[in-house]
């Protein structure tokens, strides 16, 4: 068989397949919040997860070193992650189900979930602060008392807050162009 | 957005599913054999080309947009995903009803083998070829995919090469 026919045969059969039900080349909002909520509740089992570690990990470290140091470090991680947590289980609240089964609920749900992300956002800009304050009073303090070297500190600190502010600043760029989307869906799936 | 934008955007969207819905399909039954994850996939990509399309210019065919967008969101797909297609599940296909049932199975029987071994080649070799069985000239493949006409000749040579010897494989 020459190059074109062999081509042209794939081509018939490949084009054979047709979708069965037009619906389905439809934007369905149902499929897409349901698909949001399995990937929420899986975000939340991680996060949930990576706290039980941290409460684990802190709880045997200052446990190995139990001076006031480590035992207010680790304090300091549990109260961090029992806010972080709680917080995450209250913001999710109420957006794992649609009111309704129709498009217009479907919609609002992922509006409700953009918003709602963007608020654990703002929490997350102000729990970053929080945590530059504590550690650069904490290395503040180490160098006064011990003369540790900053520069190390310095550049692994500098390094991750820089990474986790550019990470939030693209995660509000990504939901804030989801909101745009979903707005103008509403008068095109309805 | 003024609401007389909105509404040519939903024109502008609805035309493309007319007009490319079923390739577009058939493009994720490249990534994906379970219907269930193919309809997914299907629904990501019409979401991203809803997402996008307030930003196309017209600097290329609604078609070349389309499948640009919808192979980005398919490479992502793969990407997160991490491993290969399965392969249990077809794409429907209409039969035709002149053909007696055993051509019709003969017929159905090489389809799914074909489907089959396009799901086994190589990401960038599939995507080269699924372009070229939509009927996609050189040009407008190069421009989906960002790469030069000599680099699709390329890829699509090898391509045919790779898909027909695993065609041989499963007669």
């Amino acid at each position: 068989m020459s190059m074109d026919l062999e081509l042209a045969a794939w081509r018939t059969d490949w084009q054979a397949h047709q979708p069965s039900d037009a619906a389905m080349l439809r934007l369905d909002p149902g499929r897409l919040v349901e698909r949001e909520r399995r990937k929420m509740a899986l975000g939340l089992f991680g996060q949930l997860l990576f706290g039980a570690v941290m409460l684990a990990f802190s709880a045997w470290f200052a446990s190995t070193r139990p001076t006031l140091e480590w035992i207010l470090w680790a304090a300091v991680i549990w109260a961090g992650t029992f806010f972080a947590a709680g917080f995450a289980v209250w913001n999710k609240a109420g957006t794992w189900k649609a009111m309704s089964q129709s498009n217009a609920a479907f919609l609002d749900l992922s509006r409700q979930r953009c918003l709602r992300e963007l608020r654990a956002l703002r929490i997350g800009r102000w729990f970053l602060a929080v945590q530059l304050a504590i550690v650069a009073a904490w290395l503040s303090w180490d160098y006064a008392v011990r003369r540790l070297p900053m520069r190390p500190y310095f550049f692994a600190g500098g390094a991750t807050i820089l990474l986790a502010a550019a990470y939030l600043e693209w995660f509000a760029l990504r939901e804030r162009r989801s909101l745009r989307a979903l707005g103008r869906l509403d008068e095109f799936v309805d | 957005m003024s609401s007389v934008d909105r509404r040519a955007l939903a024109a502008q969207y609805e035309r493309i599913f007319e007009a490319h819905g079923p390739a577009l399909l058939r493009l994720t039954a490249s990534y994906e054999a379970p219907p269930q994850a193919r309809e997914d996939l299907l629904q990501e990509i019409l979401l991203a080309i809803w997402r996008a399309l307030p930003s196309f210019r017209g600097d290329c065919s609604e078609k070349t947009f389309a499948f640009r967008v919808a192979h980005n969101r398919c490479l992502t797909h793969v990407w997160r995903r991490g491993k290969s297609p399965q392969s249990e599940a077809e794409l429907p296909e209409v039969p035709d009803p002149r053909k007696s049932p055993e051509t019709l199975a003969i017929d159905s029987r090489r389809r799914e083998t074909l489907l089959a071994a396009i799901r086994a080649l190589p990401v960038n070799y599939r995507q080269v070829i699924t372009l070229a069985l939509e009927d996609m000239t050189p040009a407008e493949i190069a421009a989906v995919l960002g790469v030069t006409e000599n680099n699709v000749a390329v890829r699509l040579n090898r391509a045919r090469k790779a898909l027909r010897s695993i065609l041989e494989e499963r007669p």
